[in-house]
């Protein structure tokens, strides 16, 4: 990068703030999707919003690409840097701003780790309620661009409905506050357009959250079936009986020896293993689970376990939560799939993913959100093997097909990022991405914001005025103008 | 934006009745008090798209219409030629009571949708205003929420997918049938309180909830705005999961709280005596507490403001209000959800209401709150901009609006900061 | 240059093992080698053939010898749950300073693509604590404590450090495992502190001419009696009661120089709860500060020397009271594992080894406990928490005792900056991270402050003077041996003792 550049943003942040060194920066080159690395020219560190500014306008100034950065613990790619373009990490941006109580709001940085907002709110009786399993390491910044989940947003909702406003440095580094603190304002819900927009549209500086009150009563149900499918019945009749649970899960069999060997839960050696957990006040829960012991036993179970103290529910939980990272220790590679499938279709879609899995020999673990259909089949190789690794990936994207043919979506919560932006095509006609994309050009219209990523290629923004002049790209043959 | 009123040639009415069955307004099809020429009732979204098209390439304005409840939202359109009516596109495409997701069209009134839900045992989880006859398009156009917000979010929390019908005759698909999913962007919430002037919905999907077993709710008196505020904070601070909790002022004196509890029975009598044992003065059973904020629009015309505050700002906003309109004659009725959003309704001399409106924008905006004027006369239209501020961020609601509709034919100087 | 340093002879005689002279591998000034070359061929001083190892064709930067091993590296999932747990993160949020980027320039470093071992990619292993905690939280179960300690010893042969970095190492390693040393320097140190010296240079302001790493060593230094510069524990101590276990204790260096009081007291416990408590003479450093800052071959001479000392008697169960210590003793088996004279001894002498405090609570107490009514903090040094999973079993025993109230530290497995030598090379990362632990010990309101390691105990002495934070500190053995004893605690405040008054 021209030396010139780089004395630029060496005037803006601290000493420490800007990377260089080839080596170090190698380090920048993924994110939690290693399949994919590109070394960024630099690396910004900023440690407040009018560095961010400062240095979003360099990059508009100059036309560089930047890819915002969290914790870097993305599984689609989307941290993955530009060539030639930069990284800016808001890992440095951790403080809480405020924390309003009585309002149930809380201010943070977007570098702020996830899980510690529920650390603070919880001497009130509070918490954050979107809990991705990575949640210890995780940024709220991150989660806001991917629009993360986790187990409880069967119940109680994703980041976007836990956001209420933000600041965001646009593209151009003006620097403007999208929704509010208060509910309903007036004008189009950017705030709700921006979450999930995968850092495409612009950085967040400050974030406004909605923290919930934690419940009476918390009780995790813990039932082994003998296989998915009949864990699935019991699913369907759950949530037909009216029960809205806080959260359910399932992991296949080869889920559980994984767990098992990383953690230690203790989970019992079965073909499928239901998690429901029910929250609401002592009676509330009380009854309804019963009922859901109930629907449990008479579908199959042959071994159920209560969880009622925080402690024992930690345990339950243990495993669940370490499912992808402890696959570490039953194969030497995995690809973690994220695909959505309407509740009724899961039990089809798991024949579909065995299907593949005979047929190409590789084994398939299975971890979900049986609630919500959000699958994350874990398809296992091993990378020495030749071959192999094509392999896999292939399953995986067959896996999405199946996906999108059942009438769901090619991502539940990881997001698109590079990873998957070639089946956005298969997932939504050309009109419909078009139409995305003019979303894009209302924000970013030069494409400097995390270019390359969500969409399979890469539509410029029809508004232009004054004589027609090539973009470089279309000289390139890279892209085309619409 | 390119502008209509500087159309050379004359309209082709004729195409427009080729496309879809067209009728000659009347004074009643007046929105914000300008009366469009021609009404137009496509049955289908291709019908739609094709009005969209035709409109857009002759400079026509359009405004979208389910059943007209709410024409004197938004500030006046600069032009209205034509009025798209929805009324025709009602149907319940899909209810996937196993995936518990519905797919209706804009057109189908919120209680025929309720209907059909209700035969499998769910719903979904809003009270609009005019719940009897509001359309689902309408109340997603206007972002109309209702008491059940506070347990189940609101319509934006709600919606999963929506297909849009663009001015330039594209149908947009965004989101999906299934409640996860987060490929690409989050169009249904841009949707959302747009006010039909990025597009016109012709399908929308929704995330629906159980239908409780039982229903019970408990009235609160009390003394002052204040005391009703603190009591609202303190349930909202409890383990206590009700799915409505809303105040109800009227002038300076009454003041009362309504806590709604839904579920299984044994769990909702046990909160109601839980609820009943923290907060004091309980009154008789009453009906209709959750249809109040459609009731404020039951009497004559005067002025109502839908405001948006902190929770703990209620009282101080509501105070303000009564000690501002009691001096100059005007009666204040508020109906509040403990959220912080709520109606106000004012009745009094214009000026009086001017004065009054302005200065509780200024109150509110000190901590971010919002005063939008939903219902008022022409005379205080005219002096008054009804969405009030919005802030940094209209620079990019204009390039948004400039992307979808760059010619301007959707409801052109409806929507804030005069888009 | 194979060499053998068999030191069956000094048996019987108090103090030091064989003294290594300069210019000779492990005792010297400057790195072993630079030469990758002359490395490979047996200049580790084993007897042995070459182990297993290798690299890949186009590493430049690593030897054959036990180079950071791809296997290991390869269960790096890149998941990056280790993050929030690593302090250097928590300080700079820089990837190349979390375990996972260090991993990550690791296999960079093995697959060819980083050039030479130069500063910039030399510093990430410096700066790394080698606290473990990431190895606790690893899902996939990475073995970061086998990596970066492979990786330390390739860098003390292959990066050639400034001069000034080497002499002060190299003053270090001449010091710290060397408890003659330690000890002759006791008097001057004496002197220093109680002469007014100290006094005048802090006052003046001379004390910060010093050369940073000089300043840092310093601040860590405690206060000690002239009593324990003679200091010494018999070889024998007699039980209480029925005898039930012959327990053979580490004295440590530190400790046996600057916290003799401790080994007295672990002594002490271990008779009160009926255990014969052996003292084996001629025991040398354990090799932990060694072994752990990359120093492979001196530490292993040291291991074997231990080792045999310990061989002499027939002992039921190693105690060590020091945790750096307890978990280097642990890795003998693993460490001498390519020695065939010493493999399957060093693994049955790691098989004994335990913290004294698990040693104490894997016993039915039988000495009375008298309350000692205090608030106390626990503060869970690294390599019990995370090295050896030690971290119920200390708060067991101080739950015996009436009267104390035991507060939980936040932020508790964050390291508190000792390392081994952490603080002394890297003394500004070391300074923030000992007071973020010390206002984390402030905020519980604790009157005292224990743990179960010296350096440790250093390290916060040194941070709550420095925050001006009055908090006294002790080993966590002196407390439950105040207990037992019935008679107040002595300790250290401010570096200087006070004995808390009766009543």
């Amino acid at each position: 990068m021209d030396r010139r550049i780089l004395d630029a943003f060496r005037a803006v942040l601290s000493s420490s703030g800007l990377i260089t060194e080839a080596s170090e920066l190698k380090t920048y080159e993924c994110d939690g999707l290693t399949n994919f690395r590109v070394v960024p020219a630099a690396v910004l560190l900023p440690e407040s919003s009018e560095q961010v500014q400062a240095v979003v306008r360099i990059c508009h100034q100059h036309k560089i690409p930047f890819v915002a950065r969290g914790s870097g613990t993305g599984l689609s790619g989307g941290a993955l840097p530009v060539a030639n373009g930069v990284v800016l990490s808001l890992a440095r941006m951790s403080r809480t701003l405020e924390v309003d109580i009585p309002n149930q709001r809380v201010t943070v940085e977007p570098g702020a780790i996830n899980a510690f907002i529920t650390q603070q709110v919880a001497p009130y009786g509070y918490f954050y309620a979107p809990d991705p399993s990575s949640q210890q390491v995780c940024s709220i910044g991150g989660n806001v661009a991917e629009n993360s989940g986790g187990a409880h947003c069967l119940k109680y909702g994703f980041t976007t409905t836990h956001v209420l406003g933000m600041d965001v440095v646009l593209p151009d580094g003006e620097l403007v506050h999208l929704g509010s603190s208060t509910l309903d304002s007036p004008g189009y819900d950017l705030a709700g357009v921006f979450v999930g927009s995968e850092g495409t549209l612009g950085v967040a500086t400050r974030i406004i959250l909605r923290i919930v009150k934690r419940p009476e009563v918390i009780t995790t149900l813990l039932a082994a079936f003998n296989s998915t499918n009949e864990a699935g019945e019991a699913v369907s009749d759950v949530i037909a009986s009216g029960v809205l649970p806080a959260a359910i899960e399932m992991m296949d069999n080869l889920a559980i020896q994984a767990a098992e060997a990383s953690v230690h839960a203790g989970y019992p050696n079965c073909g499928g293993l239901l998690l429901v957990e029910l929250d609401g006040t002592a009676t509330e829960v009380e009854t309804l689970m019963h009922q859901v012991n109930d629907i449990c036993t008479r579908r199959g179970a042959w071994e159920i376990r209560l969880a009622h103290s925080e402690a024992e529910r930690i345990v339950v939980w243990k495993g669940r939560k370490a499912a992808f990272a402890a696959m570490g220790r039953i194969s030497p590679n995995y690809i973690v799939q994220d695909g959505v499938v309407p509740r009724t279709a899961l039990p089809q879609i798991m024949n579909e993913i065995a299907r593949l899995s005979r047929e190409s020999g590789l084994r398939v673990a299975n971890v979900f959100h049986a609630g919500d259909g959000n699958l994350h089949p874990l398809v296992l190789y091993d990378r020495r093997i030749t071959g192999q690794e094509h392999l896999a990936e292939q399953v995986a994207g067959d896996i999405l097909r199946l996906c999108i043919k059942a009438g769901g979506s090619i991502t539940g919560e990881h997001g698109v990022g590079e990873e998957k932006k070639m089946f956005m095509g298969e997932m939504f006609a050309e009109p419909d991405l078009d139409t995305m994309q003019l979303v894009r050009c209302a924000f970013d219209p030069e494409h400097l914001a995390n270019p390359g990523k969500v969409f399979p290629r890469l539509r410029l923004c029809a508004e232009k005025t004054g004589p027609y002049t090539p973009h470089p790209l279309e000289l390139a043959g890279v892209a085309e103008f619409f | 934006m390119a502008g209509i009123s500087t159309r050379s040639r004359p309209i082709p009415w004729n195409e427009l009745e080729r496309i879809a069955s067209t009728a000659e307004a009347a004074e009643a099809d007046a929105i914000c008090g300008r009366v469009p020429k021609f009404i137009v009732e496509p049955s289908t979204a291709e019908q739609v798209a094709a009005v969209l098209r035709w409109a857009n390439e002759n400079s026509v304005a359009l405004a979208a219409r389910g059943n007209g409840t709410k024409p004197g939202w938004g500030a006046a359109p600069r032009e209205l030629d034509v009025v798209v009516s929805m009324r025709k596109m009602n149907r319940v495409i899909e209810h996937a009571w196993g995936d518990m997701t519905t797919t209706v069209e804009p057109g189908c009134t919120v209680a025929d949708l309720q209907r059909t839900l209700a035969e499998h045992g769910q719903r979904l989880a809003v009270e609009p205003l005019f719940g009897g006859h509001a359309t689902i398009g309408g109340i997603v156009a206007a972002n109309d929420n209702g008491p059940s917000r506070v347990r189940f979010g609101s319509l934006r929390d709600l919606i999963i997918g929506v297909t849009l019908a663009l001015p330039d005759g594209t149908l947009a698909r965004s989101g999906g049938k299934v409640v996860k999913n987060v490929a690409g962007y989050d169009l249904p919430k841009l949707a959302t309180g747009s006010l039909g002037t990025l597009g016109i919905i012709t399908q929308a999907i929704f995330r629906l909830h159980p239908l409780p077993q039982t229903e019970r709710t408990l009235t609160f008196q009390f003394e002052t705005i204040a005391a009703a505020n603190q009591a609202a904070l303190a349930l909202l601070d409890s383990v206590l999961t009700f799915t409505g909790l809303q105040l109800r002022s009227s002038g300076p004196s009454l003041c009362t709280l309504d806590v709604r509890f839904e579920g299984i029975e044994n769990a909702v009598e046990d909160q109601a005596r839980r609820a009943g044992r923290m907060v004091g003065n309980l009154l008789p059973a009453e009906a209709g507490q959750w249809q109040s904020s459609t009731a404020l629009w039951d009497e004559s015309p005067g002025s109502i403001c839908r405001f948006s505050v902190l929770p703990s700002e209620i009282a101080p906003f509501l105070d303000r209000a009564q000690s501002l309109a009691e001096p100059l004659a005007v009666r204040t009725r508020a109906v509040v959800q403990a959220v912080g959003v709520g109606l106000l309704r004012l009745d009094g001399p214009t000026d009086a209401l001017l004065r009054t409106i302005r200065e509780l924008r200024q109150l509110a905006a000190v901590r971010h709150g919002s005063v939008v004027v939903l219902h008022a006369s022409g005379e205080l239209r005219s002096q008054l901009d009804p969405w009030g501020e919005v802030g940094t961020a209209l620079g990019t609601m204009r390039r948004m609006k400039q992307q979808f509709d760059p010619k301007g034919i959707l409801n052109p100087g409806r929507f804030v900061g005069g888009i | 240059m194979s060499q053998s340093t068999d030191l069956s002879g000094a048996a019987g005689s108090a103090g030091d093992p064989a003294e290594k002279k300069l210019g000779e591998p492990g005792g010297g000034l400057g790195p072993v080698q630079t030469d990758a070359a002359t490395v490979t061929l047996g200049s580790v001083g084993l007897a042995s053939p070459e182990p297993a190892g290798g690299v890949p064709a186009n590493c430049k930067v690593f030897d054959a010898h036990h180079p950071p091993q791809e296997k290991l590296i390869n269960d790096c999932v890149h998941c990056g749950f280790c993050l929030p747990t690593c302090p250097t993160y928590l300080l700079w949020r820089q990837e190349m300073d979390s375990p996972r980027g260090r991993i990550y320039l690791m296999k960079m470093g093995l697959e060819g693509e980083v050039e030479r071992m130069d500063q910039t990619y030399v510093q990430h292993f410096d700066q790394c604590l080698g606290c473990m905690a990431c190895v606790s939280a690893c899902p996939s179960g990475v073995k970061y404590d086998r990596l970066i300690e492979s990786t330390r010893a390739q860098v003390e042969r292959h990066y050639p450090r400034p001069l000034a970095d080497r002499l002060f190492r190299w003053l270090i390693f001449f010091l710290f495992p060397h408890p003659a040393r330690l000890r002759a320097m006791l008097l001057p140190m004496w002197l220093y502190r109680r002469s007014g010296l100290r006094w005048l240079l802090r006052r003046t302001g001379l004390l910060r001419l010093l050369p940073e790493p000089l300043q840092a060593m310093e601040a860590l230094l405690p206060d000690f009696s002239l009593k324990s510069m003679f200091g010494g524990l018999p070889m024998r101590v007699k039980p209480q009661g029925t005898p039930r276990l012959k327990v053979g204790l580490i004295l440590g260096c530190v400790q046996r120089v600057f916290f003799d009081d401790v080994n007295l007291a672990t002594a002490r416990v271990l008779a009160a709860e009926g255990c014969e408590v052996v003292i084996p003479r001629g025991q040398g450093c354990c090799g932990a500060l060694g072994m752990h800052a990359g120093r492979e071959k001196e530490a292993l001479d040291l291991a074997r020397q231990m080792i045999r000392v310990f061989e002499r008697e027939q002992v039921d169960v190693i105690a060590v009271n020091a945790a750096g210590c307890g978990s280097n003793l642990k890795d003998y088996g693993e460490l001498l594992a390519d020695d065939p004279l010493y493999a399957e001894r060093a693994r049955q002498f790691s098989a004994k080894c335990k913290d004294v405090t698990v040693v104490l609570a894997g016993l039915e107490p039988r000495a009375q406990r008298h309350p000692v009514p205090l608030r106390v903090a626990y503060h869970d040094s690294c390599h019990l928490q995370h090295a050896m999973g030690i971290r119920s079993e200390p708060r067991k025993l101080l739950a015996g005792i009436p009267n104390l109230e035991i507060q939980e530290i936040a932020e508790a497995a964050i390291c508190c900056g000792s390392a081994g030598i952490y603080n002394l090379v890297q003394p500004g990362p070391a300074a923030e991270l000992g007071e973020r632990k010390a206002r984390n010990i402030a905020a519980t309101k604790a009157e005292l402050v224990v743990s179960g390691n010296p350096g440790c105990l250093l390290q916060l002495n040194a941070s709550l003077n420095r925050l001006g934070h009055e908090i006294p500190t002790m080993h966590t053995i002196q407390l439950l041996d105040a207990s037992i004893s019935g008679s107040p605690p002595a300790w250290q405040v401010n570096g200087g003792r006070r004995r808390r008054g009766k009543g």
